[in-house]
């Protein structure tokens, strides 16, 4: 098996007499992007900075096979990161906050100049950093993330502050990034966020892992309807109740489908019975549901 | 480590105040040198210059501020996290502060030692011999000049490594500056008292306040008769304080969580 880009293990915290993670435990493969859910107070930011260092945790963390602690963290060499809001020196522009933490490599400004490109800041870019809006200081953040080409980047809640436009350029450039290689551990509360980004989810409630899947499964175990509108509705309701089908609603009439179950099958079995159907939708459950059943399992 | 340091010096010499520093302490100099010719008091030119007209005073003052400010300002800006997130060890990243601000005070003196020899140089009132001798002194000005300048920095090094303990200890860096400025202006207050005590339990005298005399008693070697100690003790006991205090310093700061 390939080395976990990050590797958590046994991760314990404690704020004075409250515990804040129990013996949190995860891998993140290489080049995926995995998101990091949870309700507020669930513990996310408190995981992102015990592995970078931020504060002490009980447990071991592992970067690119290289273990991390709180006083020796060589590793976060190759770790990009935006925790909570970002900090920012005011009195420097955007572009010198980036000259400040950029590592001091050939194509330093290069690299300076095409995140700033990626990003959309160039025109307040030279600007101070004190003037700028809470949006472009969340992109002067995400830019110092990502500034040195980390092979792990941690981000903490991203989409904070920014427009919907900003948001899918984000997304773009984290998908951009991942598709040459680059590994992502992404928290949000915006779950449709996650849902267009990650592809495997860690399930975090009260400190603990309550969940560990993929995006794939978790839209899986969704629950989908078909909503049909017919002549005979309570009749067609009756037919597809005596063929096995779980009829929820009579008027529409409403099934749900489990994986077995087809819409095709549904439509010709009615058709079969002289049934004329006017309408038929697709209804998908909520995913901010099936998130939150999961976290109540 | 080398990057840390070129950080802190990125950080310091982009800041506006480090260079309203520098414009007052020139301002400062020369202005004091000029009160000095105004108010013509010639048997004290020499002792005004030796004294570097008064700069080490202000250089006190902007080096405390700016020392605190180092570590509070990366709190207050919630940057700190940025710092501590790269490579490097907590350790490493408040050496580097202390060389910053290392460098940033040998600026300071530079600056001032430069502009205390150009008003040598310019003003006629303090165009003396450097090679004369104060009265009561065994040596040649420059030499006074120079003495009472290393030993003012060694001191100001006593306070400022108190300012960076408080400053790691607390995060805060208001407390920090006052607790700099308060153990500057305490030796005032509270010497006479200091003494008497030292005089009747001798052990007293290698407290750290007492070590501050240094720089006014390689001037005033009448002083040593109430420190108790030689200028030879002096010079080592304030790089040994300086040490602990560092030391401790860096001990809280290697366990700080951000
Ligand atoms: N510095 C601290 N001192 C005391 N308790 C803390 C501290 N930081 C976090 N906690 C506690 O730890 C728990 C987890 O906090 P954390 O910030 O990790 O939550 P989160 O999942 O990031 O929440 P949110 O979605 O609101 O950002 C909370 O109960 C919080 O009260
Ligand atoms: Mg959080």
């Amino acid at each position: 098996m390939e080395t976990a880009a990050l590797s958590v293990r046994r991760l314990t915290k404690s704020f004075g007499r409250k515990q804040a993670l129990h013996h949190v435990s995860f891998d993140c493969q290489p080049g995926h992007i995995v998101g990091l859910i949870g309700a507020n107070g669930a513990g996310k930011t408190t995981i992102m900075k015990a592995i970078l260092s931020l504060i002490k945790a009980k447990g071991d963390i592992t970067i690119n096979g290289q273990v991390s602690t709180f006083r020796h963290h060589a590793a976060l060499a190759d770790v990009g990161a935006l925790i909570e809001y970002p900090g920012i020196y005011p009195y420097l522009s955007g572009r010198n906050q980036m000259k400040l933490f950029a590592t001091p490599t050939a194509d330093k400004n290069q690299r300076i100049q095409t995140i700033i490109q990626e990003l959309h800041m160039a025109p307040y870019i030279d600007r101070r950093v004190k003037g700028y809006s809470l949006g472009m200081r969340q992109k002067m953040g995400i830019a110092l993330a990502l500034v040195n080409n980390p092979s792990l980047v941690i981000l903490d809640e991203p989409m904070n502050g920014l427009d919907p436009q900003a948001t899918k350029e984000l997304r773009e450039l984290i998908q951009k990034k991942q598709a040459s290689g680059t590994t992502f551990l992404i928290s949000s509360h915006i779950l449709s966020e996650l849902q267009k980004l990650a592809e495997d989810l860690i399930v975090i409630d009260h400190g603990r892992v309550v969940q560990q899947t993929t995006m794939r499964e978790l839209l899986a175990r969704n629950q989908h309807f078909l909503s049909l509108t017919t002549d005979q509705d309570l009749r067609a309701a009756g037919i597809l109740a005596e063929n096995g089908y779980l009829v929820t609603a009579h008027a529409p009439v409403r099934v749900q489908l489990r994986s077995t179950d087809t819409v095709a099958a549904v439509l010709k079995i009615l058709t079969t019975y002289g049934v004329s159907i006017e309408d038929v939708q697709h209804e998908d459950g909520d995913f901010e549901q099936s998130v939150l059943d999961l976290i109540r399992e | 480590m080398k990057n840390l340091y070129r950080q802190e010096m990125f950080k310091l010499l982009k800041r506006r105040g480090t260079w309203w520093g520098l414009g007052f302490l020139v301002l400062q100099n020369i202005g004091f040198a000029w009160l000095g010719v105004v108010y013509h008091t010639h048997t004290l030119a020499k002792e005004f210059w030796v004294a570097g007209f008064a700069s080490p005073a202000f250089i006190v003052f902007m080096m405390i501020a700016a020392c605190a400010g180092s570590i509070s300002s990366e709190f207050e800006y919630n940057t700190m996290k940025n710092v501590i997130t790269q490579a490097y060890s907590r350790s490493a990243v408040l050496v580097s502060k202390w060389l910053a601000m290392l460098t940033y005070s040998l600026m300071l003196y530079g600056l001032v030692g430069g502009l205390t020899f150009a008003n040598h140089i310019v003003w006629p009132d303090y165009r003396f011999a450097l090679t004369a001798t104060l009265p009561g002194s065994q040596q040649a000005l420059w030499q006074d000049w120079l003495t009472a300048t290393s030993a003012n920095f060694v001191t100001l090094w006593l306070l400022l490594s108190v300012v960076f303990l408080v400053a790691a200890m607390l995060k805060k860096g208001l407390v920090a500056t006052l607790c700099g400025i308060v153990g500057y202006f305490a030796l005032g207050v509270i010497s006479r008292l200091m003494f008497q005590l030292i005089d009747k339990w001798e052990p007293l005298k290698w407290n750290p306040i007492n070590f501050l005399n240094y720089s006014v008693q390689v001037t005033m070697p009448l002083l040593t008769k109430l420190t108790h100690l030689t200028n030879t003790q002096m010079f080592w006991g304030n790089l040994g304080y300086i040490g602990l205090f560092m030391l401790l310093g860096l001990y809280f700061f290697s366990q700080k969580e951000v």
